[in-house]
Formats: structure tokens, sequence, C-alpha cells
């Protein structure tokens, strides 16, 4: 493995790819501009939130990221808890996914708050508020975001584990890594625990507001649907991360292994499904899908874009064998979690007697899109500088280009380099983050 | 081996017991205030006659900018259904449009904050910021909101409004049942209440205006629809209100009798019923974790420095200096075993 990846464009000559980067760097730069302008001048200058709508674009993109991060805590539960070691590779891709993820919830989160030099305040016994859905959401995400940390501080010493110039960072990371390996059991175990907890909350959040959340999607159980559909995004996201993280390091991702793993989703996604259906017939809100309507229309966009038909493609054998195609069903099923969370939170918030619809404004636009973008090039740098990728690649028999973000010129080299005889490590993947 | 065992069986121990941290007095459920004991508003809807010194005596009482006798005067303002914002806690509507021809006059409407019995918007705010006082006021303190607005989300009148203009502190604003002016007036009744010329608004306790509501509907059913909005809307609000049109067409929202936190603390303190759930959870998790795991794997990472093969079959070399970072770590272990 010689290929010289330089942090943020690798090898020279691939343009399309400096092409994206460029692209990713400057919606970057927009989104932080978009920053400055919130935290400059206001909410009020800065958004479209008004006297009915005081959740917007931002908020949406706040759960979301949180439900694509869910990821995290369902590949620690499969290769940890449940010792699935085949799929140890996707853990610190998921990881990373799920620790940026969060990241940058929270700093989404802070732009939305009126006061968020006050964010800080949930932790204070005497503001303590167990009945409100939202502190059960502060804690843990607040918990959850100090776990992922942990868990990423073996990959962060491992790194200058054996950096024999400076013996004593050296000494000190390997310190440092083998008290967190220690504890990684406990750390693991919270880590699934809390999140299953908060990415439930975060659907009980609007059990709260009967009157005001469309009948299509308010119903007591809203919080284990929730949670469903994080645990049914998880896995998606992450196989489409290997993917792509494959394609931009031209090390492609292992498809026997993403195949076995998707075959598992067909089962999640008509779980929830399901319940989904189930729901909506007994409460009787199926009515309501009959008149076309904006919510109604989303919600059939979101069950069958986002749902149905990723269950039908996952489970077709050669859609689990291309990448291109596997990659794409990943993919909608992750935007069918995001349009249901915008659904619940945006379009089915239906307060009486609002003038007029929220639309989201351009700043909002701005910053949801460049935090993305930061997402997606910190992701890289990341990976680029710590153990991220440990798969080996075997053969990539076919690979349609659909819809995916890095293009690569020199898919035959990658190939080519992906099936060189590889380095023998020793030990089998064991319990370690 | 043992030692695993031991440090595995130790940190279910201590998830169960951190657990509770992260939605601590989730199960101690606030005792809800006394409603009868507690102070409310009867408006009767048929007395007003949009005159505003309610506006005035609100904006007056709270600070804001006052609203001088010509605009008073000025009822152009009426026409527009406006709701209480950040700068005015109540205001006067005028509903003329949506009532039947027959009744031929316009109903006026005041609006505010209801104070609801078992309000939505205590339960939703996660900091206790918003707190309902025993004598029946939902007040809010500034010093503890995070801004995050959750109240006006599951308000279900859309009472709180926010100073979105307000750059470094914006406020949740609504009426605060003029908490605190009590001792100032030697007299607990709201400025509103006081300002009123028309006696259209009476302060007492709830259960006595509830009383002499229904007293007023059976003594004369010709001028009230039988409907005390607020009785028992949402749980029951402090402030009820006396009608001679249906409500729904007054803009009243038409709503449910449960108090909605009823519902969602019910299913939240199921789910963290003294912390068992929860904790149960983690110990499964953790149990499976011990159960099922493989005692393969378990090798003591080298201590000699060079090149290190990590637990998770991750190979690290040293980075060679001015060169960006090599990709060098793969995972043996995990193709391996296919
Ligand atoms: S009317 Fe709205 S703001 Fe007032 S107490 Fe009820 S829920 Fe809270
Ligand atoms: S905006 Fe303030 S008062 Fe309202 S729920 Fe949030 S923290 Fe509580």
């Amino acid at each position: 493995m010689s290929s010289m990846e330089s942090v943020w464009a690798p090898r020279s000559g691939s343009s399309s790819r400096h092409a994206a980067t460029a692209l990713l760097a400057g919606l970057a730069a927009v989104g932080v501009a978009a920053g400055l302008y919130r935290f400059g001048l206001g909410l009020k200058a800065s958004t479209n939130l008004d006297h009915f709508y005081p959740w917007g674009l931002w908020i949406v993109a706040d759960v979301s990221f949180i439900a694509l991060a869910a990821g995290g805590f369902v590949t620690a539960a499969v290769v940890h808890v449940l010792h699935r070691e085949r799929y140890h590779f996707l853990v610190r891709p998921a990881l990373l996914t799920a620790m940026l993820g969060y990241t940058f919830a929270c700093l989404l989160l802070a732009a939305d708050l009126g006061r968020y030099y006050n964010i800080w305040h949930p932790i204070l016994p005497h503001m303590w508020q167990g009945n409100s859905a939202l502190f059960e959401v502060g804690m843990c995400v607040m918990t959850y975001l100090v776990v992922l940390y942990l868990e990423f501080v073996p990959i962060f010493c491992q790194r200058f584990v054996s950096d024999r110039r400076h013996p004593r960072l050296s000494r000190l990371c390997a310190g440092v890594d083998r008290i967190a390996s220690r504890c990684m059991s406990f750390i693991i175990v919270l880590g699934v625990g809390i999140s299953c907890l908060h990415q439930s909350s975060l659907g009980h959040i609007f059990v709260l507001a009967p009157t005001k959340l469309h009948p299509l999607w308010w119903t007591p159980i809203l919080s284990l649907l929730f949670l469903l559909s994080a645990v049914m995004t998880g896995l998606p996201t992450v196989i489409l991360v290997c993917l792509l993280a494959g394609r931009s390091f031209r090390k492609p991702a292992p498809m026997r292994a993403l195949g076995e793993v998707a075959k598992y989703l067909p089962v999640v996604l008509s779980i929830y499904l399901a319940i989904k259906v189930g729901d909506l017939l007994l409460r009787g809100a199926l009515v309501h899908l009959m008149q076309l309507s904006l919510p109604s229309l989303m919600l059939l966009v979101e069950l069958v874009g986002g749902v149905l038909g990723p269950l039908i493609l996952l489970a077709l054998p050669r859609v689990r064998r291309s990448p291109g195609w596997l990659g794409f069903a990943a993919l909608l099923v992750m935007l069918g979690v995001v349009i249901n969370r915008a659904n619940v939170y945006w379009i089915g918030f239906q307060p009486v007697g609002a003038p007029h619809r929220y639309v989201p404004s351009l700043a909002e636009w701005a910053f949801t899109a460049g935090m993305v973008a930061a997402l997606v090039l910190l992701w890289r740098l990341e990976a680029a500088r710590f153990s991220i990728i440990g798969w080996r690649s075997d053969r990539v028999t076919s690979w349609l280009p659909i819809l995916l973000l890095c293009r690569s010129s020199r898919v035959g080299a990658a190939v080519a380099v992906a099936c060189k005889p590889q380095r023998r490590g020793r030990s089998p993947c064991a319990l370690s983050v | 081996m043992e030692l695993d065992r031991r440090a595995f069986l130790k940190s279910v121990v201590i998830a169960g017991a951190l657990e509770p941290a992260a939605g601590a007095r989730a199960s101690v459920g606030e005792a809800r205030p006394a409603a009868a004991d507690a102070m409310g508003v009867l408006v009767d809807v048929t007395k007003c006659n949009g005159c505003r010194r309610c506006e005035a005596a609100c904006r007056a009482a709270n600070g804001f900018d006052a609203l001088s006798e010509e605009s008073l005067k000025d009822r152009s303002v009426l026409a527009q259904l406006r709701q209480p914002g950040a700068a005015d806690y109540t205001v006067v509507n005028e509903i003329t449009a949506a009532l039947p021809a027959a009744e031929g006059r316009s109903v006026y409407v005041k609006r505010n904050c209801l104070h609801c019995v078992d309000p939505a918007c205590v339960s939703a705010c996660l900091v206790g910021a918003l707190r309902k006082q025993p004598q029946g006021a939902v007040t809010y303190d500034a010093a503890k909101c995070m801004g995050c607005r959750y109240c006006m989300v599951v308000c279900p009148f859309q009472m709180p409004a926010y100073e979105y203009e307000n750059v470094l502190t914006p406020q949740v604003r609504k009426c605060g049942f003029c908490t605190g002016q009590a001792q100032a007036t030697n007299d607990d009744a709201p400025a509103c209440v006081r300002a009123c010329p028309k006696e259209c608004l009476t302060y007492a306790r709830r259960s006595e205006l509830l009383h002499r509501a229904h007293t007023r509907i059976t003594e004369q059913p010709e001028s009230y629809v039988d409907h005390v909005y607020g009785e028992h809307e949402v749980g029951g609000t402090s402030w009820l209100y006396l009608s001679g049109v249906p409500f729904d067409l007054l803009g009243f929202p038409t709503l449910g009798t449960a108090a909605p936190p009823r519902l969602s603390e019910a299913v939240q303190h199921g789910v963290f019923s003294h912390f068992m759930p929860p904790v149960a959870w983690c110990a499964i998790l953790g149990l499976t974790m011990w159960l099922t795991r493989s005692d393969r794997g378990e090798s003591a990472p080298p201590e000699s420095p060079g090149p290190v093969v990590h637990d998770d079959g991750f190979v690290n070399r040293l980075p060679e200096r001015g060169k960006s970072h090599e990709f060098d770590g793969e995972c043996v272990g995990a193709s391996e075993r296919q």
C-alpha cells in the first residue's frame, strides 16, 4: 500500500476529486459565514422562524444528524455486544461518522438555541426537569458525545503509540490506550444503552403536542418509531460511508461482508413498516392519507421511497452484490429517515392560526449545507490521519456509479492496489473499537 | 481472562449505576397544583366592547411601550387577528367575519396565556424555567432558559412568544398572571382585570368562577352557549371563557379534555420507572456481551516499540516525516474469518 494519499486531495490528476473537495470546502466556508451571521445578528435576521414555527430547518437537520449517526451504536451492538467480529471493519467508520454527526448536531443546536451559552444548564441538578423528553435527550446526547470521544481515544492513541521520535508521547499514549481498553466494555454498553434512550426520546418530544402534530405522525408510540427508524438507518449509513470511503481512498469496501450486513436490513425495514402502517390503521389515521395534501404526499414519499423501495431492493441478492446499487438503496433508507424527521418536525407540525407556512431562509439552508459539507471533509481528513479504514478489499465485480459524490478516474488502479497481497497482522479483531 | 471477566461485570454494575444520571428525577412526577384552590379569571366575552384598556394596563404593568389614549381610540387595529407577542402579553381581537349573519355585531376576545391547570409548556421545559405556581400562575425564569423554544412548540394555544430580534439575551415572553405585583398594589388581581371598565373580567378562585359561569349560563341561556371554555380543555385552564357564540367561531382551538402532559409523562415515567428499565436494558446488553464473547483475540498488546499490531488487527507504523499520513492500517482479522 504505497498510495500517497494526501489529506485533502489524493494524487494529482484526479480533477473530479479536486472539484468535489473544492465544492465541499466552498460550501463549508459559506456555512461558516452563515453561522457568523446568525451569532452576530441574531435569529430574527438569519432565520424565518416565527411565533407559530419556533423550530425549523436547523432542528430538522439536528435530529437527522443524530438519526444518521445511529450507525455508531448499531455497529457497536452488532460487533461488540453480539460479537459478530466479521464486521469489525464497520466499527471505526461508524464511530467516526457518529462522532462527527453528534458534534455537528450540537453545533447546529447551539446555533438554534436563543441562549446557546446556557446549553449546559440541564446538567445543573437544581434545574433538572425529569418530566421533559428534551431533558432526557439533552442529558443523553451530552453523555453519548463523551462516550463517542472516549471510544475514539484508542484510535487516537494508536497513532502515536509507535512514535519512536517522541518516546514520552508514545509512552503516554500507550498508557492511556491501556486504560481506555480496560474501560471499553463499560463505555460500549453505556453508549448502546443511552443511544436507545435518546433516539426514542427524540420522537417522544412530540407526544406532548398531540393537537399540533398531524395525525399521520402523532402517535403515543412515536418514541418506538423513532428508535426503530434510527436502528434501521444506522447500518445503511455505515454501508454508504464505507462505499464512499473505499472509493475516495481507492480501497474498495469488501462487498461480500457489506452484502451480508445488508441482508438483515429488509427484516428491520419491514418491522418498521409493519408497525408504522399498523399504527396508522389502529388510530384510523389512514383517512388523512386519502386526502391529497402536502402531509399525505410526504408520508407516501417517506414510506414508499424511503422504506418500501429499499426494502424490495435490498431483498434482491443482485442489489446487495453491486456497490452502486447497494449504495443507492442505502441512500434511499437514509433519505427516508431524513424525510421522516422533516415530516415530524416541520411538514406535519401544524399550529392553529398560523398565517403562513414556515419555509427556511437562505441562511438556514446555507448553514445546514455548510455543516454537512464540513462534516464530510472532516471525515475524510480524520480517516486519512487515523486508522479508520481497516478492511481488506475483495474483488469488485461491478460498480454502477449511481449518485456517488466522489468519482475516481482510476478504478482499475484502485482495484489492482486493493487486491495486492496484504501484510498479515497476527491477532484477530478483539474487543477494541 | 479472569481479569477481563471481572472488569466486565464491574462495567455492567457501573453502567447500571450511572445510567440514572441520564434521566435523573424522571420518575419523580411533579405534583399537579390543586385546581380548586388556584386563582383564575373568568372572561365574559359578551360584555367586552373592545376598549383595549386591559392591553394598556398590561403594557404599563410589564414595562412595555405604553398605549396612548389616541391609539386606544384607533379601533382599526382590532380588525387584524393578533396574537400576544413579545411586547404585548395580551391582545383584544375583533371577530366579525366568522360569525353568522344573524349575530349582526362583533365579538371581542381578549387573548393571553390561559395558565393551564396542567400546562404542557411546564412539562416541556427541560430546565424548569417555566413553573406552575400553587396560586395558578405559570411563570418564567429567564435566567434558567436556554431558548430551545420547546415550550412554544407544545403550547396548544400558541401563547409563548419569542424575542427573535434580541441577539444575545432573547426571552420567552408570555403573560405571567402579574405575579409579584400583589404586594405593590395591595390587590392581587392582575392589572388587566383591574383595568376593565365593563366587568368583563372576574378574578377569583377557579372553582368559584366555574360555579358563577354555570349560574350565568343557567340564568341567561339565551345569551350564552352552554360551554365554559377552559373548564375541561387540555385538563382545564385558569382562565375561563363564556361566550354567546360557539368558541370555534372565535378562533378558539377545539381541544380534548386530556392534559397532554399526562400521556407523555406516563410514557416517559414508564420507560424510566425507578430507572429499572434502562438499567435492566444495560444489564441485558452487558450480559449478552459477556455470554457471547469469544476467548480468541484477547492477546496482550505487544510491549516493544516498532510497528504495533493492535488487538483489532490494525497495524500502525511510523509515518515518514514530511509526508502526510500514509494508509497503513488494515484489519486482517476481519476478512480472514470469512
Ligand atoms: S396557555 Fe400555553 S403558555 Fe399558557 S400555561 Fe398553557 S401551555 Fe403554557
Ligand atoms: S425556551 Fe426556555 S422556557 Fe421554553 S422550554 Fe426552552 S428553556 Fe424552557
